[in-house]
């Protein structure tokens, strides 16, 4: 599981206060860790599909994702903002937890994708968003995530 | 009777509404006691597919798609209550959407099928899909095909005909058409597999086809060939489709599609191939062998018209093994009349097809009409193999034709008294002096391929023009 996210790419106290600042934010971590090659085209590719639809599915999330040959391994980047974003959301109400997901152009291990697969599932339940709403520091967001990749 | 509703989810990239919508459906369905099956079509391929009979239990077909479906996913549904949603309208209000099936899912009418024949209807639409299946091996298959079958032409045209020589550029190009062919088989059948159950059915497949079509190993004088290869694909495929439904804790899921069902699969069919294939196809030639020595009295037009049949039927199986041994034995006992009819009898399927797509390109798919060159120019070198991907596409068809064309080239060969004493290499074979008289030989060959090119247009145009009047009924 560290391959998908570690603390490193979990951020508590977004900066940002808009789309563009908080995919520039997260995606900087996943440029940080070695996840993108390239946090251009990283970003670009992530707008492109932004403005397809848009990824902030309600409820205070979005889920905004980027398949690109710049990226090297399936990683998501975790950020919390304590005082909302505006984001084009299917409810129209403001996002507060983003989770940022980078997958390759080809050769990425199935198991890897099962679990954005199964991240995506998750987040369709209630509790586990609150869980990560309340959670007090990384590490509890961090075996969060480990109850649903079960590791 | 709980509600039953089955539905399918798509998305642009497929990483996360796909799943999230599923999700999102199942809990709604759940909370209200009703059963539900949601299909992800996302990029880890299509799980949790569903099969024939979900269909047909469900009350209700939600398809939340964000990229379509195809007409033959979409003919899946035909006759059922079906209620096409955007795939975010799902993500905004899942609870809406399964609360309002009742109002708002329509009966889908696909087009040919009407309501009062439902049931031939659904007959039908099941044997298209196996034939989907076995197209999609074919497309994978083809490239083999051209690839390893302009190899060994050329090789063979290099050589005259003859051997080749070790080390030489000859050999080189004939051993990589050898193995162009044997790659064949196991495609064809991984691509099968593949076509049903997704990556977890290609080495399986591809594993037991290439064992059954290893003789040595089986014990057998002959392997499999692609009807082999056929069946393997298929039971694999539904094989690992049955097993994927099997109800798994979701933790030993990822495990489930790398490790678990590739290992029991490739388990499972070696077994059956080992046990049940082999014996098969060696009781097969047995008894091909047995008949035809019994056959040694009656007149030589009805066994050479026999022998030429059986060439061209599995064109590199059993049957066409059996059938090529015998002929070769006799040229020993100092009958090469036999062996006459297997070198004019196996050049006719794959110049024939190949000089079909031209004439008609509008009865071939695509993949096919591409390797109807080569067919033609390898075909004439007397390697049948080109004619193989034709055959599993259309078999009754294809097969038909050319077992009709054999038989009438094996009449004028016999009329001309046409014999072969040793393995050859299509046209070239007057040349290099090893079949005779060459005027027989190729008349035989001309009529031949006239029949067969004749009736595979005739046979396919007909098929085309029953299934356009039975869409319009």
């Amino acid at each position: 599981m560290q391959d998908i996210i570690n603390e490193n790419l979990i951020e508590l106290n977004l900066k940002g206060s808009t789309r563009d600042e908080i995919i520039d934010e997260l995606a900087d971590l996943l440029y940080q860790n070695g996840a993108v090659i390239s946090k251009e085209n990283f970003i670009k590719e992530v707008k492109k599909r932004e403005n397809l639809c848009t990824t902030g599915i309600g409820m205070g999330i979005a889920i905004p994702h980027g398949k690109c040959s710049c990226v090297r391994k399936p990683a998501v980047a975790f950020g919390r903002s304590a005082s909302g974003i505006s984001w084009d959301t299917m409810d129209g109400k403001p996002v507060d937890m983003v989770f940022l997901l980078a997958v390759p152009e080809s050769g990425a291990g199935d198991q890897h994708l099962q679990l954005l697969a199964m991240l995506s599932r998750k987040l369709m339940h209630e509790d586990f968003r609150e869980g990560l709403r309340a959670a007090k520091d990384k590490a509890e967001i961090l075996s969060m995530f480990r109850s649903i990749f079960g590791t | 009777m709980p509600i039953k509703i089955v539905g399918v989810t798509n998305c642009p990239a497929g990483i996360a509404h796909t799943y999230m919508a599923a999700e999102a459906l199942e809990n709604e369905a759940k909370k209200r006691g009703y059963q539900i099956k949601i299909e992800t079509q996302g990029s880890i391929g299509v799980q949790n597919r569903l099969s024939s009979e979900d269909i047909k239990e469900a009350d209700y077909v939600i398809l939340a798609l964000g990229r379509g479906l195809s007409d033959d996913e979409r003919a899946r549904f035909a006759g059922k209550r079906v209620l096409y949603v955007d795939i975010s309208e799902v993500l905004k209000n899942p609870a809406d959407i399964i609360e309002n099936l009742e109002k708002r899912a329509v009966k889908f009418e696909s087009a040919g099928t009407t309501s009062q024949n439902q049931g031939n209807g659904s007959n039908v639409k099941g044997s298209m899909g196996v034939f989907g299946h076995l197209m999609n091996g074919v497309s994978f298959m083809i490239p083999f095909v051209t690839a390893g079958g302009i190899m060994l032409a050329i090789s063979t045209a290099m050589v005259g005909g003859g051997k080749t020589t070790p080390g030489t550029f000859a050999y080189l190009l004939e051993n990589v058409g050898v193995i162009g062919f044997q790659l064949m088989i196991p495609i064809l059948a991984g691509y099968i597999a593949f076509s049903i159950a997704d990556k977890p059915a290609l080495a399986p497949a591809m594993i037991g086809a290439w064992l059954a079509n290893q003789k040595d190993i089986l014990g057998t004088n002959g392997g499999a060939g692609f009807l082999g290869a056929i069946a393997v694909g298929l039971l694999v495929g539904y094989f690992v489709l049955w097993f994927k439904s099997l109800k798994f804790p979701k933790t030993m899921q990822a495990l489930m599609s790398f490790l678990i069902i590739p290992a029991v699969a490739t388990l499972v069919i070696s077994i059956l191939v080992f046990y049940i294939i082999g014996p098969a196809i060696a009781a097969i030639m047995f008894s091909i062998n047995n008949f035809l020595n019994s056959l040694s009295t009656a007149s030589k037009i009805i066994v050479c018209i026999i022998i030429g049949m059986m060439v061209v039927f599995d064109m590199g199986g059993p049957i066409n093994k059996a059938a090529y041994l015998f002929a070769l034995g006799m040229v020993e006992q100092g009958n090469a009349l036999f062996f006459g009819t297997v070198a004019i009898t196996n050049v006719i399927p794959p110049v024939a097809l190949g000089l079909a797509t031209f004439l008609r390109p509008d009865l071939f798919q695509p993949d096919e009409i591409a390797n109807g060159k080569s067919a033609v120019v390898v075909g004439l070198f007397g390697i049948t193999e080109p004619a193989i991907p034709y055959a599993v596409n259309d078999p009754f068809t294809v097969i038909g034709a050319q077992m009709i064309a054999a038989s009438v080239a094996a009449i004028v060969g016999v009329l001309f008294g046409v014999t072969r004493i040793a393995p050859g290499a299509g046209i070239l074979d007057p040349i290099i002096g090893i079949a005779k008289p060459a005027i027989g030989y190729y008349t035989a060959l001309a009529v031949g391929i006239f029949v067969n090119v004749a009736l595979v247009i005739l046979f396919k145009s007909m098929k085309k023009k029953n299934r356009s009047f039975s869409v319009n009924s």
